[in-house]
């Protein structure tokens, strides 16, 4: 109850608010992603949840915004997604919040916010914004918070062409949720979340580096599940830098980051990425290379040794992915987007007493995508 | 001939069009540099330099003097600008300004409120305004 208090506030201040008089401006955007890959029957990419069945839905979601003023200096803005998932036909709100700008350089939000894990976290969901389908999942599907409900303050430097920020925020994010990236359930709570990002920008960069510190707890883990296995509070971060380039008709992101995580059955990973993009009149081909990478941590000379090496082995994820991507520009508020990746999946298997064996698998995936803005 | 000459200037006036970025006359400010002009309009302040609460107007990105403006002011497309509200708006960074139409909605909108600001092309000028910038 006390966790969805302040979302709920946010929500009933809107509501008056549009109640009394002020203007409402409502805005939104809609994805339409179509994908199949080229897996045995029976399989399916664990990570980005394609099979060699076509699937417009788990990608695909319709998202309204609606803002308000208050006051000068206040403001409420909630913001709904529909999309298909494991959950079910699912309407949530991923955001919700009432900002208040103390002066030009800070902004305190309060209510569910979305915290600046990584470099695209704020918009993850706006695939208009950027030039992917999906930002890399070899890096988003790493933390699976979008949202939290609690606070979030930016603070922001403007010099004379360029602008210096921090963000500060900290809050929770329980329940169920959905993977960062794709539509699969997780039934993770993440609690005592906090975390900063500072960044610098200017017409054409931005430049960032991030930390992000939570306690992670399963909360549908089978009352068997050993305790080395378990996330009942487990401490988890996730920090990284990242840099992304809009300069005349060349695009670049990259990002690196680290999922450090405490014994438990998932693993430790670090992820990086790199795009580089062209862009030529309203078409923007480009090509990323993305990499998980995980750590396995074995377990010696406990009687449940096997019990816990064979399920932590089976959680390592790595991966890396090719992708060539085109992005054509319909028009100023919708874009057609293809891609095609590449990737070489290695699951693991614990194979006794500090060694595992692997095994690769190419997977080839196909995905069209219609965004559109509002 | 006069009619000729007078075609004539209005083509080239036409051709080399400055932009003026307008006020109401009773806002209190005079003048205001590139730089200003350009965090006022993409909302990295919400105040003029004396301290005066600011709401920028916009034009319609259908008009020739959008793009201009914006390649002059903040050295970006109209592609980018785009871009660029859309991260803000679902950022919950800031409000994109306020999209009235071309230069006499915008002449119209900045006579009617002292915290008005503007920009339109400098031939649609009127004494209902005061410029504070040009682009040229």
């Amino acid at each position: 109850m006390k966790k969805s208090l302040l979302s709920l506030i946010a929500i009933g201040v809107l509501a008056s608010t549009a109640a009394t008089a002020s203007e409402v401006r409502t805005s939104g955007f809609i994805n339409i992603v179509g994908g199949v890959n080229n897996m045995k029957d029976g399989e399916k990419d664990l990570i980005n949840g394609y099979d060699n069945q076509y699937d417009f839905q788990q990608d695909s979601l319709a998202a309204i915004q609606f803002s308000t003023n208050i006051a000068d200096n206040m403001g409420a803005t909630i913001q709904l997604i529909a999309q298909k998932s494991d959950i079910g036909d699912d309407i949530r709100m991923e955001w919700g919040y009432v900002s208040y700008d103390l002066n030009d350089e800070i902004r305190i939000l309060a209510g569910r916010i979305r915290p600046s894990l990584f470099l695209y976290s704020n918009y993850l969901d706006v695939g208009y914004a950027y030039t992917w389908i999906t930002p890399p999942s070899e890096v988003y599907y790493q933390a699976q918070i979008t949202n939290l409900d609690g606070v979030n303050a930016a603070y922001t430097l403007e010099l004379d062409d360029s602008t210096i920020s921090l963000n500060v925020y900290g809050g929770n994010s329980t329940g169920d949720k959905l993977n960062p990236v794709h539509g699969t359930t997780l039934n993770f709570d993440y609690d005592d979340v906090v975390g900063a990002e500072l960044a610098f920008s200017n017409d054409f960069m931005k430049l960032r580096a991030g930390y992000t510190a939570a306690k992670v707890t399963n909360t549908n883990a089978a009352a068997t599940t050993p305790e080395l296995l378990l996330f009942d509070n487990s401490s988890a971060a996730f920090y990284g830098a990242g840099l992304s380039i809009d300069w005349e008709n060349i695009l670049f992101a990259s990002e690196y980051i680290v999922r450090d995580m405490d014994e438990t059955v998932a693993p430790d990973v670090q992820s990086y990425y790199a795009m580089i993009g062209y862009k030529i009149g309203n078409f923007t081909p480009s090509y990323t290379y993305a990499v998980a990478d995980s750590d396995m941590e074995f377990e010696e000379g406990i009687a449940t040794a096997n019990i816990i090496n064979g399920a932590r082995a089976g959680q390592l994820n790595d991966r890396a992915t090719h992708t060539i991507g085109l992005r054509y520009d319909l028009n100023s508020a919708a874009a057609i987007k293809a891609e095609y990746s590449m990737s070489t999946i290695t699951t693991s298997a614990y194979a006794g007493g500090t060694s595992l064996t692997e095994t690769d698998e190419d997977v080839n995936t196909i995905r069209v995508a219609l965004n559109v803005v509002f | 001939m006069k009619k000729i000459i007078l075609s004539i200037a209005l083509l080239s006036s036409a051709l080399l069009a400055d932009i003026a970025v307008v006020v109401n006359p009773a806002s209190g400010v005079d003048a205001l540099s590139s730089s200003q002009v350009k965090k006022i309009f993409m909302a990295k302040t919400k105040k003029f330099p004396n301290g005066n609460k600011v709401v920028p107007i916009d034009q319609t990105s259908d008009n020739a003097t959008y793009a201009t403006f914006y390649k002059q002011v903040a050295g970006k497309s109209t592609s980018k600008m785009n871009k660029y509200w859309v991260k803000l708006t679902f950022t919950g960074k800031g409000e994109a300004p306020k999209k009235v139409g071309g230069d006499s909605d915008v002449i119209s909108a900045v006579k009617s409120d002292t915290k008005a600001i503007g920009y339109v092309d400098a031939a649609a000028v009127t004494n209902d305004v005061k410029v504070v910038y040009t682009v040229k």
